[in-house]
């Protein structure tokens, strides 16, 4: 089973990307082949919203609520990861963390304890990007700094000056990830989803 | 008649008084029985509050009514310098249809109006707690 760790701030779009992104790994006529898919939703509050979205959507879920899965439920987040390996047995688990969420976190949870590797791909909102970014600082630069990817989403929301600006801070936060910049409200292409996945060709 | 016997019972009624936080049988009801029931707790800055509440109503003026709310409530966290994590709402809505058969025919009975759980979940920085529960109280007050 491959991990993949969807994380950024609240209201970056990762649902949006996510529906997205499952409905092109689970339906074979947009790829070579279609993969069996479980999505792990994070919450930190009591009600879960964007599981029902997604299960509604025909998708395989599995809730995490009442908690940060890099912190308060890193145990929970664990056994449920095992857990679904062993019962669903997927070709791909989706973890969508909460907003408040450090993916770094939750990949070293995954593989110190049951040695579970796992990309990350962290969803960056380019149109609330320069009001966040100082008093959001810390959570920002956390949430990039460890990432394989990063998308900078809503770019149909920002200009091309501010999305220069915001990719170039992105870069100093991670020298590594590939940055990508993408717009929910239209179809992403699928060269993108492998990049996403890593499974390029 | 049951004999049995009643040495130890109390039969006058609650021997305990109902401070917050109390569990007994009734307080529980009380507290699950509430409309809207709101929670809410602090986590790394914010302010993360999660409430229910059912209703039965139609669901276009139900979706209609809570957008405007929503937009009102960002609006007031805006003007007192919070910033939106997000604030999310679901609704779930059901229908009853209900088949019933006694000597040959079945008849077939539908609800007229929706079933409807209202699911919010807020996560809100720069505004106290207090605040916050305040204005969702509020909010849910105006949906009623």
């Amino acid at each position: 089973m491959k991990v993949l760790i969807l994380g950024g701030f609240l209201g970056s779009g990762k649902t949006s990307l996510l529906m997205q992104l499952a409905r092109y790994m689970t339906d074979s006529s947009d790829s070579d082949s279609a993969y069996k898919v479980v999505i792990l939703e994070n919450e930190v509050g009591k009600e879960g919203i964007d599981d029902k979205l997604l299960r509604g959507n025909g998708f395989n879920v599995e809730n995490l609520f009442n908690g940060c899965a890099c912190c308060t439920l890193s145990g929970e987040l664990v056994a449920a990861a095992a857990g679904i390996a062993e019962s669903c047995h997927p070709d791909w688990l989706v973890i969508e963390t909460t907003g408040l969420a450090y993916p770094e976190l939750i990949q070293d949870n995954l593989a110190g304890g049951i040695g579970m590797y796992s990309r990350i791909c962290t969803v960056t909102d380019a149109s609330r990007w320069s009001r966040l970014r100082i008093p959001m600082h810390a959570l920002l630069e956390g949430q990039a700094e460890r990432a394989d990817i990063i998308l900078i989403n809503k770019t149909d929301l920002a200009s091309e000056d501010a999305l220069s600006q915001m990719e170039a801070e992105l870069r100093e936060m991670n020298q590594d990830a590939q940055i990508i910049r993408t717009s929910a409200l239209d179809k992403i292409d699928s060269r993108i989803w492998q990049k996403v996945l890593g499974v390029e060709e | 008649m049951n004999d049995h016997i009643h040495t130890g019972h109390d039969h006058s009624g609650h021997a305990h008084t109902h401070e917050d936080g109390c569990a007994c049988n009734e307080c529980r009801h009380e507290t699950e029985n509430k409309n809207p029931s709101i929670s809410s707790h602090l986590q790394d800055g914010a302010c993360i509050v999660s409430a229910q509440y059912h209703t039965c109503m139609d669901a276009e003026a139900l979706g209609i009514r809570l957008t405007e709310l929503l937009e009102e409530l960002a609006s007031k966290i805006n003007a007192h310098g919070g910033i939106i994590g997000h604030i999310k709402a679901s609704l779930d809505i059901h229908r009853a249809e209900m088949y019933s058969v006694t000597e040959e025919k079945v008849t077939r009975k539908s609800s007229q109006v929706p079933d409807i759980t209202l699911c919010l979940a807020a996560i809100v920085f720069m505004v106290p707690e207090e605040e916050l529960l305040a204005h969702i109280k509020t909010m849910f007050q105006k949906l009623a």
